[in-house]
C-alpha cells in the first residue's frame, strides 16, 4: 500500500501528461469536411475572380492586338515553311511502307498571305513542340526505341529554333487548330486533316505530319534517320485502325469548327463611315402643300458621316449600330417667286390669283417668304399676272439635317476576301435643323418654317454591304444601303414617299 | 514553421496547415475528448467536431493568451455543447452531499482504467469532475458553462469524487478482475 492520496491528485497526476493519438480516419474525415466546405464558400468567389481576370484579358487583348497590328509590317517578309502533306488512302494504310501513298505537296506562300504576328509564330511553335513531344511519346511508346524519341526531340527542339530564327508561318487555318483538344485522342497529335480533301471524298484522309520536322529534318538529320523516322510515321498510322481513324475524324471535325470560329474570334469591329446620300421621293407629292404635287423634283447629294459598331453574333450575322449625321437636301423646281410691289396690288392680286387657281386645285395660298416675296407652284400661277408683279422662276430647295442612329442585322452571303453581305434594319432619325429656301435674284430667300416635320422619324434599310479584307483586322467596307423614310412629314399631300440612298464607305477595325 | 506561421495559414484555410496543427495537437485535445466523453466513439466524434470548430473559428483567434489553452477551451465547449443538444443535464440526481475529503492510496492503477471509470460517471459528475479538477475551472465557471447552480457544481462534484473513491477502491481490492 502506497501514500494515502487525495482522489482529485490520484487523477490529476494520472492525467498529467495524457495524451492518446487519435485514429488516422478521424483526420481524413476532418479534411473531406473542410474541403467541401472551402468548395462551397469557394465557389462565388472564384466565379468572380475568374470573370475579372477574363474581363482584364479581353481588355488587354482588344488594346494588344491594336499596337500589335502596327508591328505587322515588319513580318511580311517571312517566309512560309514548305509543308509537306501526306496523303494516305483508307484502304492503303496496311501496306504504306513504301511511301506509294505520301506525295509531297509543297505551299509556297509568296506575299501577304495570312501574314500572322510574332506573338502567334511563338504560339504556333510551343504548340508544334508539344505536338512533337507528344508524337515523340507516343513513338516511344508504340516502337518501345528509346533512339527514336531521342532523335525526335532533338528534331522537334531544333524546329523551335528553326520557327523562331527564320519566323516561318504556319498555314493560318493551321495555326487555329486548337491544342488543348489534341490530348483527347494521342493519335490526332500526328494528324492535321486537310480540310478540303477531307470535304471531297471520306475515304481520303489526308495526313499532315507536323510541317517544321518534315523541312528542318532534312537539315539537322541525316537521311538514314529521317527514312526511320518516316517508317516511325507510317507504322504508327499502320496501328491505327479503323475505329481509331473514326475517332480522329470526329475529333477532326470538333477541330474544324473550333477552327472556323477560331478565324472569327474578333467580334467587334468599328467602322467609321463616310457616304455621298441622295434624297427624293418615290411618288408625286410634295412635303410642302400639295399646289407642288406635280412640280419636278431633283434630289440633291449631300454627305453622311458618322461611326458604326457591329458585334459578331455568329460566324454569319452581325448586328450593327451607331451614330450618323445626314444632311439631306431636295429640289422642288418650277415654282414662282413674286414680290409685291405696292400695296394697293397686293389683295386683288391674291383674289385673282385664288380664284385662277381654285378651278384645278382649289384654294392655293401663296407661301410666304422673308421680304415680302411670295411663292406659288408656276402651274397654279397665273401668267396674265406676271405683268403685275415682279416674279422670278426658281425652285424651293429643302434641306434637312438628321442624327441617324441605325440598328441593322448584317448577314454573309460570302465570306472570302471580298465579303458580300446584306444588311437589313431600320434607323431612327432625330431631326437637328431644316432649312427650305428658294433662290431669288441670286439671293437665298428663307421661306417661313413649315411645321409638318416630324422631331422624330424612321427609316427601313436595306443594302448590300461589300467587305474587303485589306488584313486579319482591316476591312474595307463598301455599302450602298436605300433608306425608305417613314413619318418624316406630317400631312403630306399627295404620295410623298422619301427616301434616301447612300454609299456608305469606310475601314472597319475588327478586334 | 513555427506556430504563429501555422496559425496564419489556417487562417487562409491552407488545407497542408490545418493537417500540420491537427498533428501538434490532435493527442492533446483527443484526450480532453477522452476524459469528458461517454466511451472512444463518442470522443472521436468530439474530437472530429472539435477540430472543425477550430478551423472554421480560427481567424477568430487574436494572439492573445495561450493557443492551447484557446484549442482546449473549444474542445471542451464542444463537448458541452453536445450533451446541452442532447439534454442529458437533467436527469442528474440534485442530492446535496456533503464534501468529504477522500483517500486512496494507489499508484499501480492503470490510467485506461481511471479514464474507464470517468467515463462511465453520469455524464454531468463527469463533466464537472473534469472541468473543476482536470481543467481547473472555478465552480462559478462551471455552472455558467453547465447552466447549472454553483451548489449543484459544487455537490455533482463531490457525487462524482464518492463514486470514483469507491470505485478505485474496489479495484483495489480486487485487482486482478481489472487489469487492463
Amino acid at each position: 500500500m502506497g501514500d494515502k492520496k487525495h482522489i482529485d491528485r490520484l487523477f490529476q497526476e494520472h492525467f498529467k501528461d495524457f495524451e492518446v493519438k487519435p485514429d488516422a480516419a478521424i483526420w481524413s474525415n476532418i479534411e473531406a469536411k473542410l474541403l467541401n466546405k472551402k468548395k462551397k464558400r469557394r465557389l462565388i468567389p472564384i466565379w468572380w475572380r475568374y470573370a475579372g481576370v477574363a474581363a482584364i484579358l479581353l481588355l488587354a487583348l482588344s488594346i494588344g492586338t491594336i499596337f500589335i497590328n502596327t508591328n505587322k509590317s515588319t513580318t511580311t517578309n517571312s517566309k512560309i515553311v514548305d509543308t509537306k502533306v501526306i496523303e494516305i488512302k483508307n484502304d492503303t494504310i496496311p501496306n504504306t511502307k513504301k511511301h506509294n501513298s505520301i506525295s509531297r505537296t509543297v505551299i509556297k506562300h509568296k506575299h501577304g498571305v495570312s501574314v500572322d504576328t510574332l506573338t502567334n509564330i511563338k504560339k504556333s511553335s510551343q504548340r508544334i513542340y508539344k505536338t512533337n513531344r507528344a508524337a515523340s511519346k507516343i513513338s516511344n511508346n508504340r516502337n518501345s526505341r528509346a533512339t527514336i524519341k531521342n532523335k525526335n526531340s532533338i528534331s522537334s527542339k531544333t524546329n523551335t529554333l528553326a520557327v523562331s530564327q527564320k519566323s516561318t508561318i504556319l498555314k493560318s487555318k493551321i495555326e487555329k487548330i486548337d491544342n488543348s483538344a489534341i490530348p483527347k485522342t494521342s493519335i490526332v497529335n500526328n494528324l492535321n486533316l486537310d480540310k478540303k480533301q477531307f470535304i471531297k471524298s471520306d475515304t481520303l484522309i489526308t495526313v499532315q505530319n507536323n510541317k517544321f520536322v518534315s523541312n528542318t529534318q532534312s537539315k539537322t538529320l541525316n537521311k538514314s534517320n529521317q527514312i526511320k523516322e518516316k517508317q516511325n510515321r507510317v507504322n504508327l498510322l499502320n496501328k491505327i485502325d479503323s475505329t481509331s481513324m473514326e475517332v480522329a475524324i470526329t475529333e477532326h471535325k470538333s477541330l474544324l469548327t473550333q477552327e472556323d470560329t477560331k478565324v472569327s474570334t474578333n467580334k467587334w469591329s468599328i467602322t467609321p463611315n463616310i457616304a455621298p446620300v441622295y434624297f427624293n421621293s418615290l411618288g408625286k407629292g410634295s412635303s410642302i402643300d400639295a399646289q407642288f404635287n406635280n412640280n419636278t423634283t431633283t434630289g440633291e447629294v449631300n454627305m453622311s458621316y458618322g461611326i458604326n459598331a457591329s458585334y459578331a453574333l455568329s460566324k454569319k450575322l452581325k448586328v450593327r449600330s451607331g451614330i450618323n449625321r445626314v444632311n439631306l437636301s431636295y429640289n422642288t423646281n418650277n415654282v414662282i417667286a413674286f414680290s409685291i410691289i405696292n400695296a394697293s396690288v397686293n389683295s386683288a392680286t391674291l383674289n385673282r390669283l385664288s380664284s385662277t387657281a381654285s378651278d384645278n386645285i382649289g384654294e392655293i395660298k401663296a407661301i410666304t417668304a422673308e421680304n415680302g416675296i411670295s411663292i406659288m407652284s408656276a402651274s397654279s400661277f397665273n401668267s396674265s399676272d406676271s405683268a403685275l408683279l415682279s416674279s422670278s422662276n426658281t425652285s424651293i430647295n429643302q434641306s434637312f439635317g438628321f442624327i441617324e442612329i441605325p440598328l441593322e442585322l448584317q448577314y454573309a452571303v460570302l465570306t472570302r476576301r471580298v465579303g458580300v453581305n446584306i444588311i437589313g434594319g431600320f434607323s431612327s432619325l432625330f431631326l437637328s435643323n431644316y432649312n427650305a429656301f428658294s433662290s431669288i435674284n441670286g439671293q437665298q430667300t428663307r421661306l417661313q418654317e413649315t411645321d409638318n416635320i416630324n422631331n422624330t422619324s424612321y427609316s427601313a434599310n436595306v443594302g448590300i454591304g461589300i467587305h474587303y479584307k485589306i488584313s486579319k483586322m482591316i476591312n474595307f467596307n463598301l455599302e450602298p444601303i436605300f433608306k425608305y423614310q417613314i413619318n418624316t412629314f406630317r400631312n403630306t399631300s399627295g404620295e410623298f414617299q422619301p427616301f434616301f440612298v447612300g454609299v456608305y464607305s469606310g475601314f472597319g477595325i475588327r478586334f | 514553421m513555427s506556430l504563429e506561421q501555422l496559425i496564419k495559414k489556417c487562417k487562409k484555410n491552407d488545407t497542408k496547415a490545418q493537417g500540420e496543427l491537427y498533428k501538434l495537437f490532435s493527442s492533446k485535445l483527443f484526450s480532453i475528448c477522452l476524459k469528458y466523453s461517454r466511451n472512444y466513439v463518442e470522443a472521436e466524434d468530439n474530437l472530429q467536431d472539435a477540430f472543425l470548430t477550430i478551423f472554421s473559428k480560427i481567424d477568430q483567434y487574436k494572439n492573445k493568451g495561450a493557443f492551447e489553452g484557446w484549442l482546449k477551451r473549444i474542445t471542451v465547449n464542444t463537448v458541452l455543447q453536445r450533451y446541452r443538444n442532447e439534454k442529458v443535464f437533467k436527469i442528474v440526481n440534485e442530492n446535496n452531499i456533503e464534501d468529504v475529503e477522500i483517500e486512496t492510496d494507489e499508484d499501480h492503477i492503470s490510467i485506461d482504467y481511471l479514464l474507464q471509470i470517468i467515463q462511465k460517471l453520469p455524464d454531468r459528475y463527469r463533466l464537472v469532475f473534469n472541468l473543476y479538477v482536470m481543467d481547473e475551472y472555478s465552480h462559478k465557471d462551471i455552472a455558467e458553462m453547465l447552466k447549472i447552480s454553483v451548489g449543484t457544481s459544487k455537490s455533482n462534484l463531490a457525487r462524482a469524487r464518492q463514486i470514483l473513491k469507491k470505485t478505485v477502491e474496489n479495484y483495489n481490492q480486487k485487482p486482478n478482475l481489472h487489469s487492463l
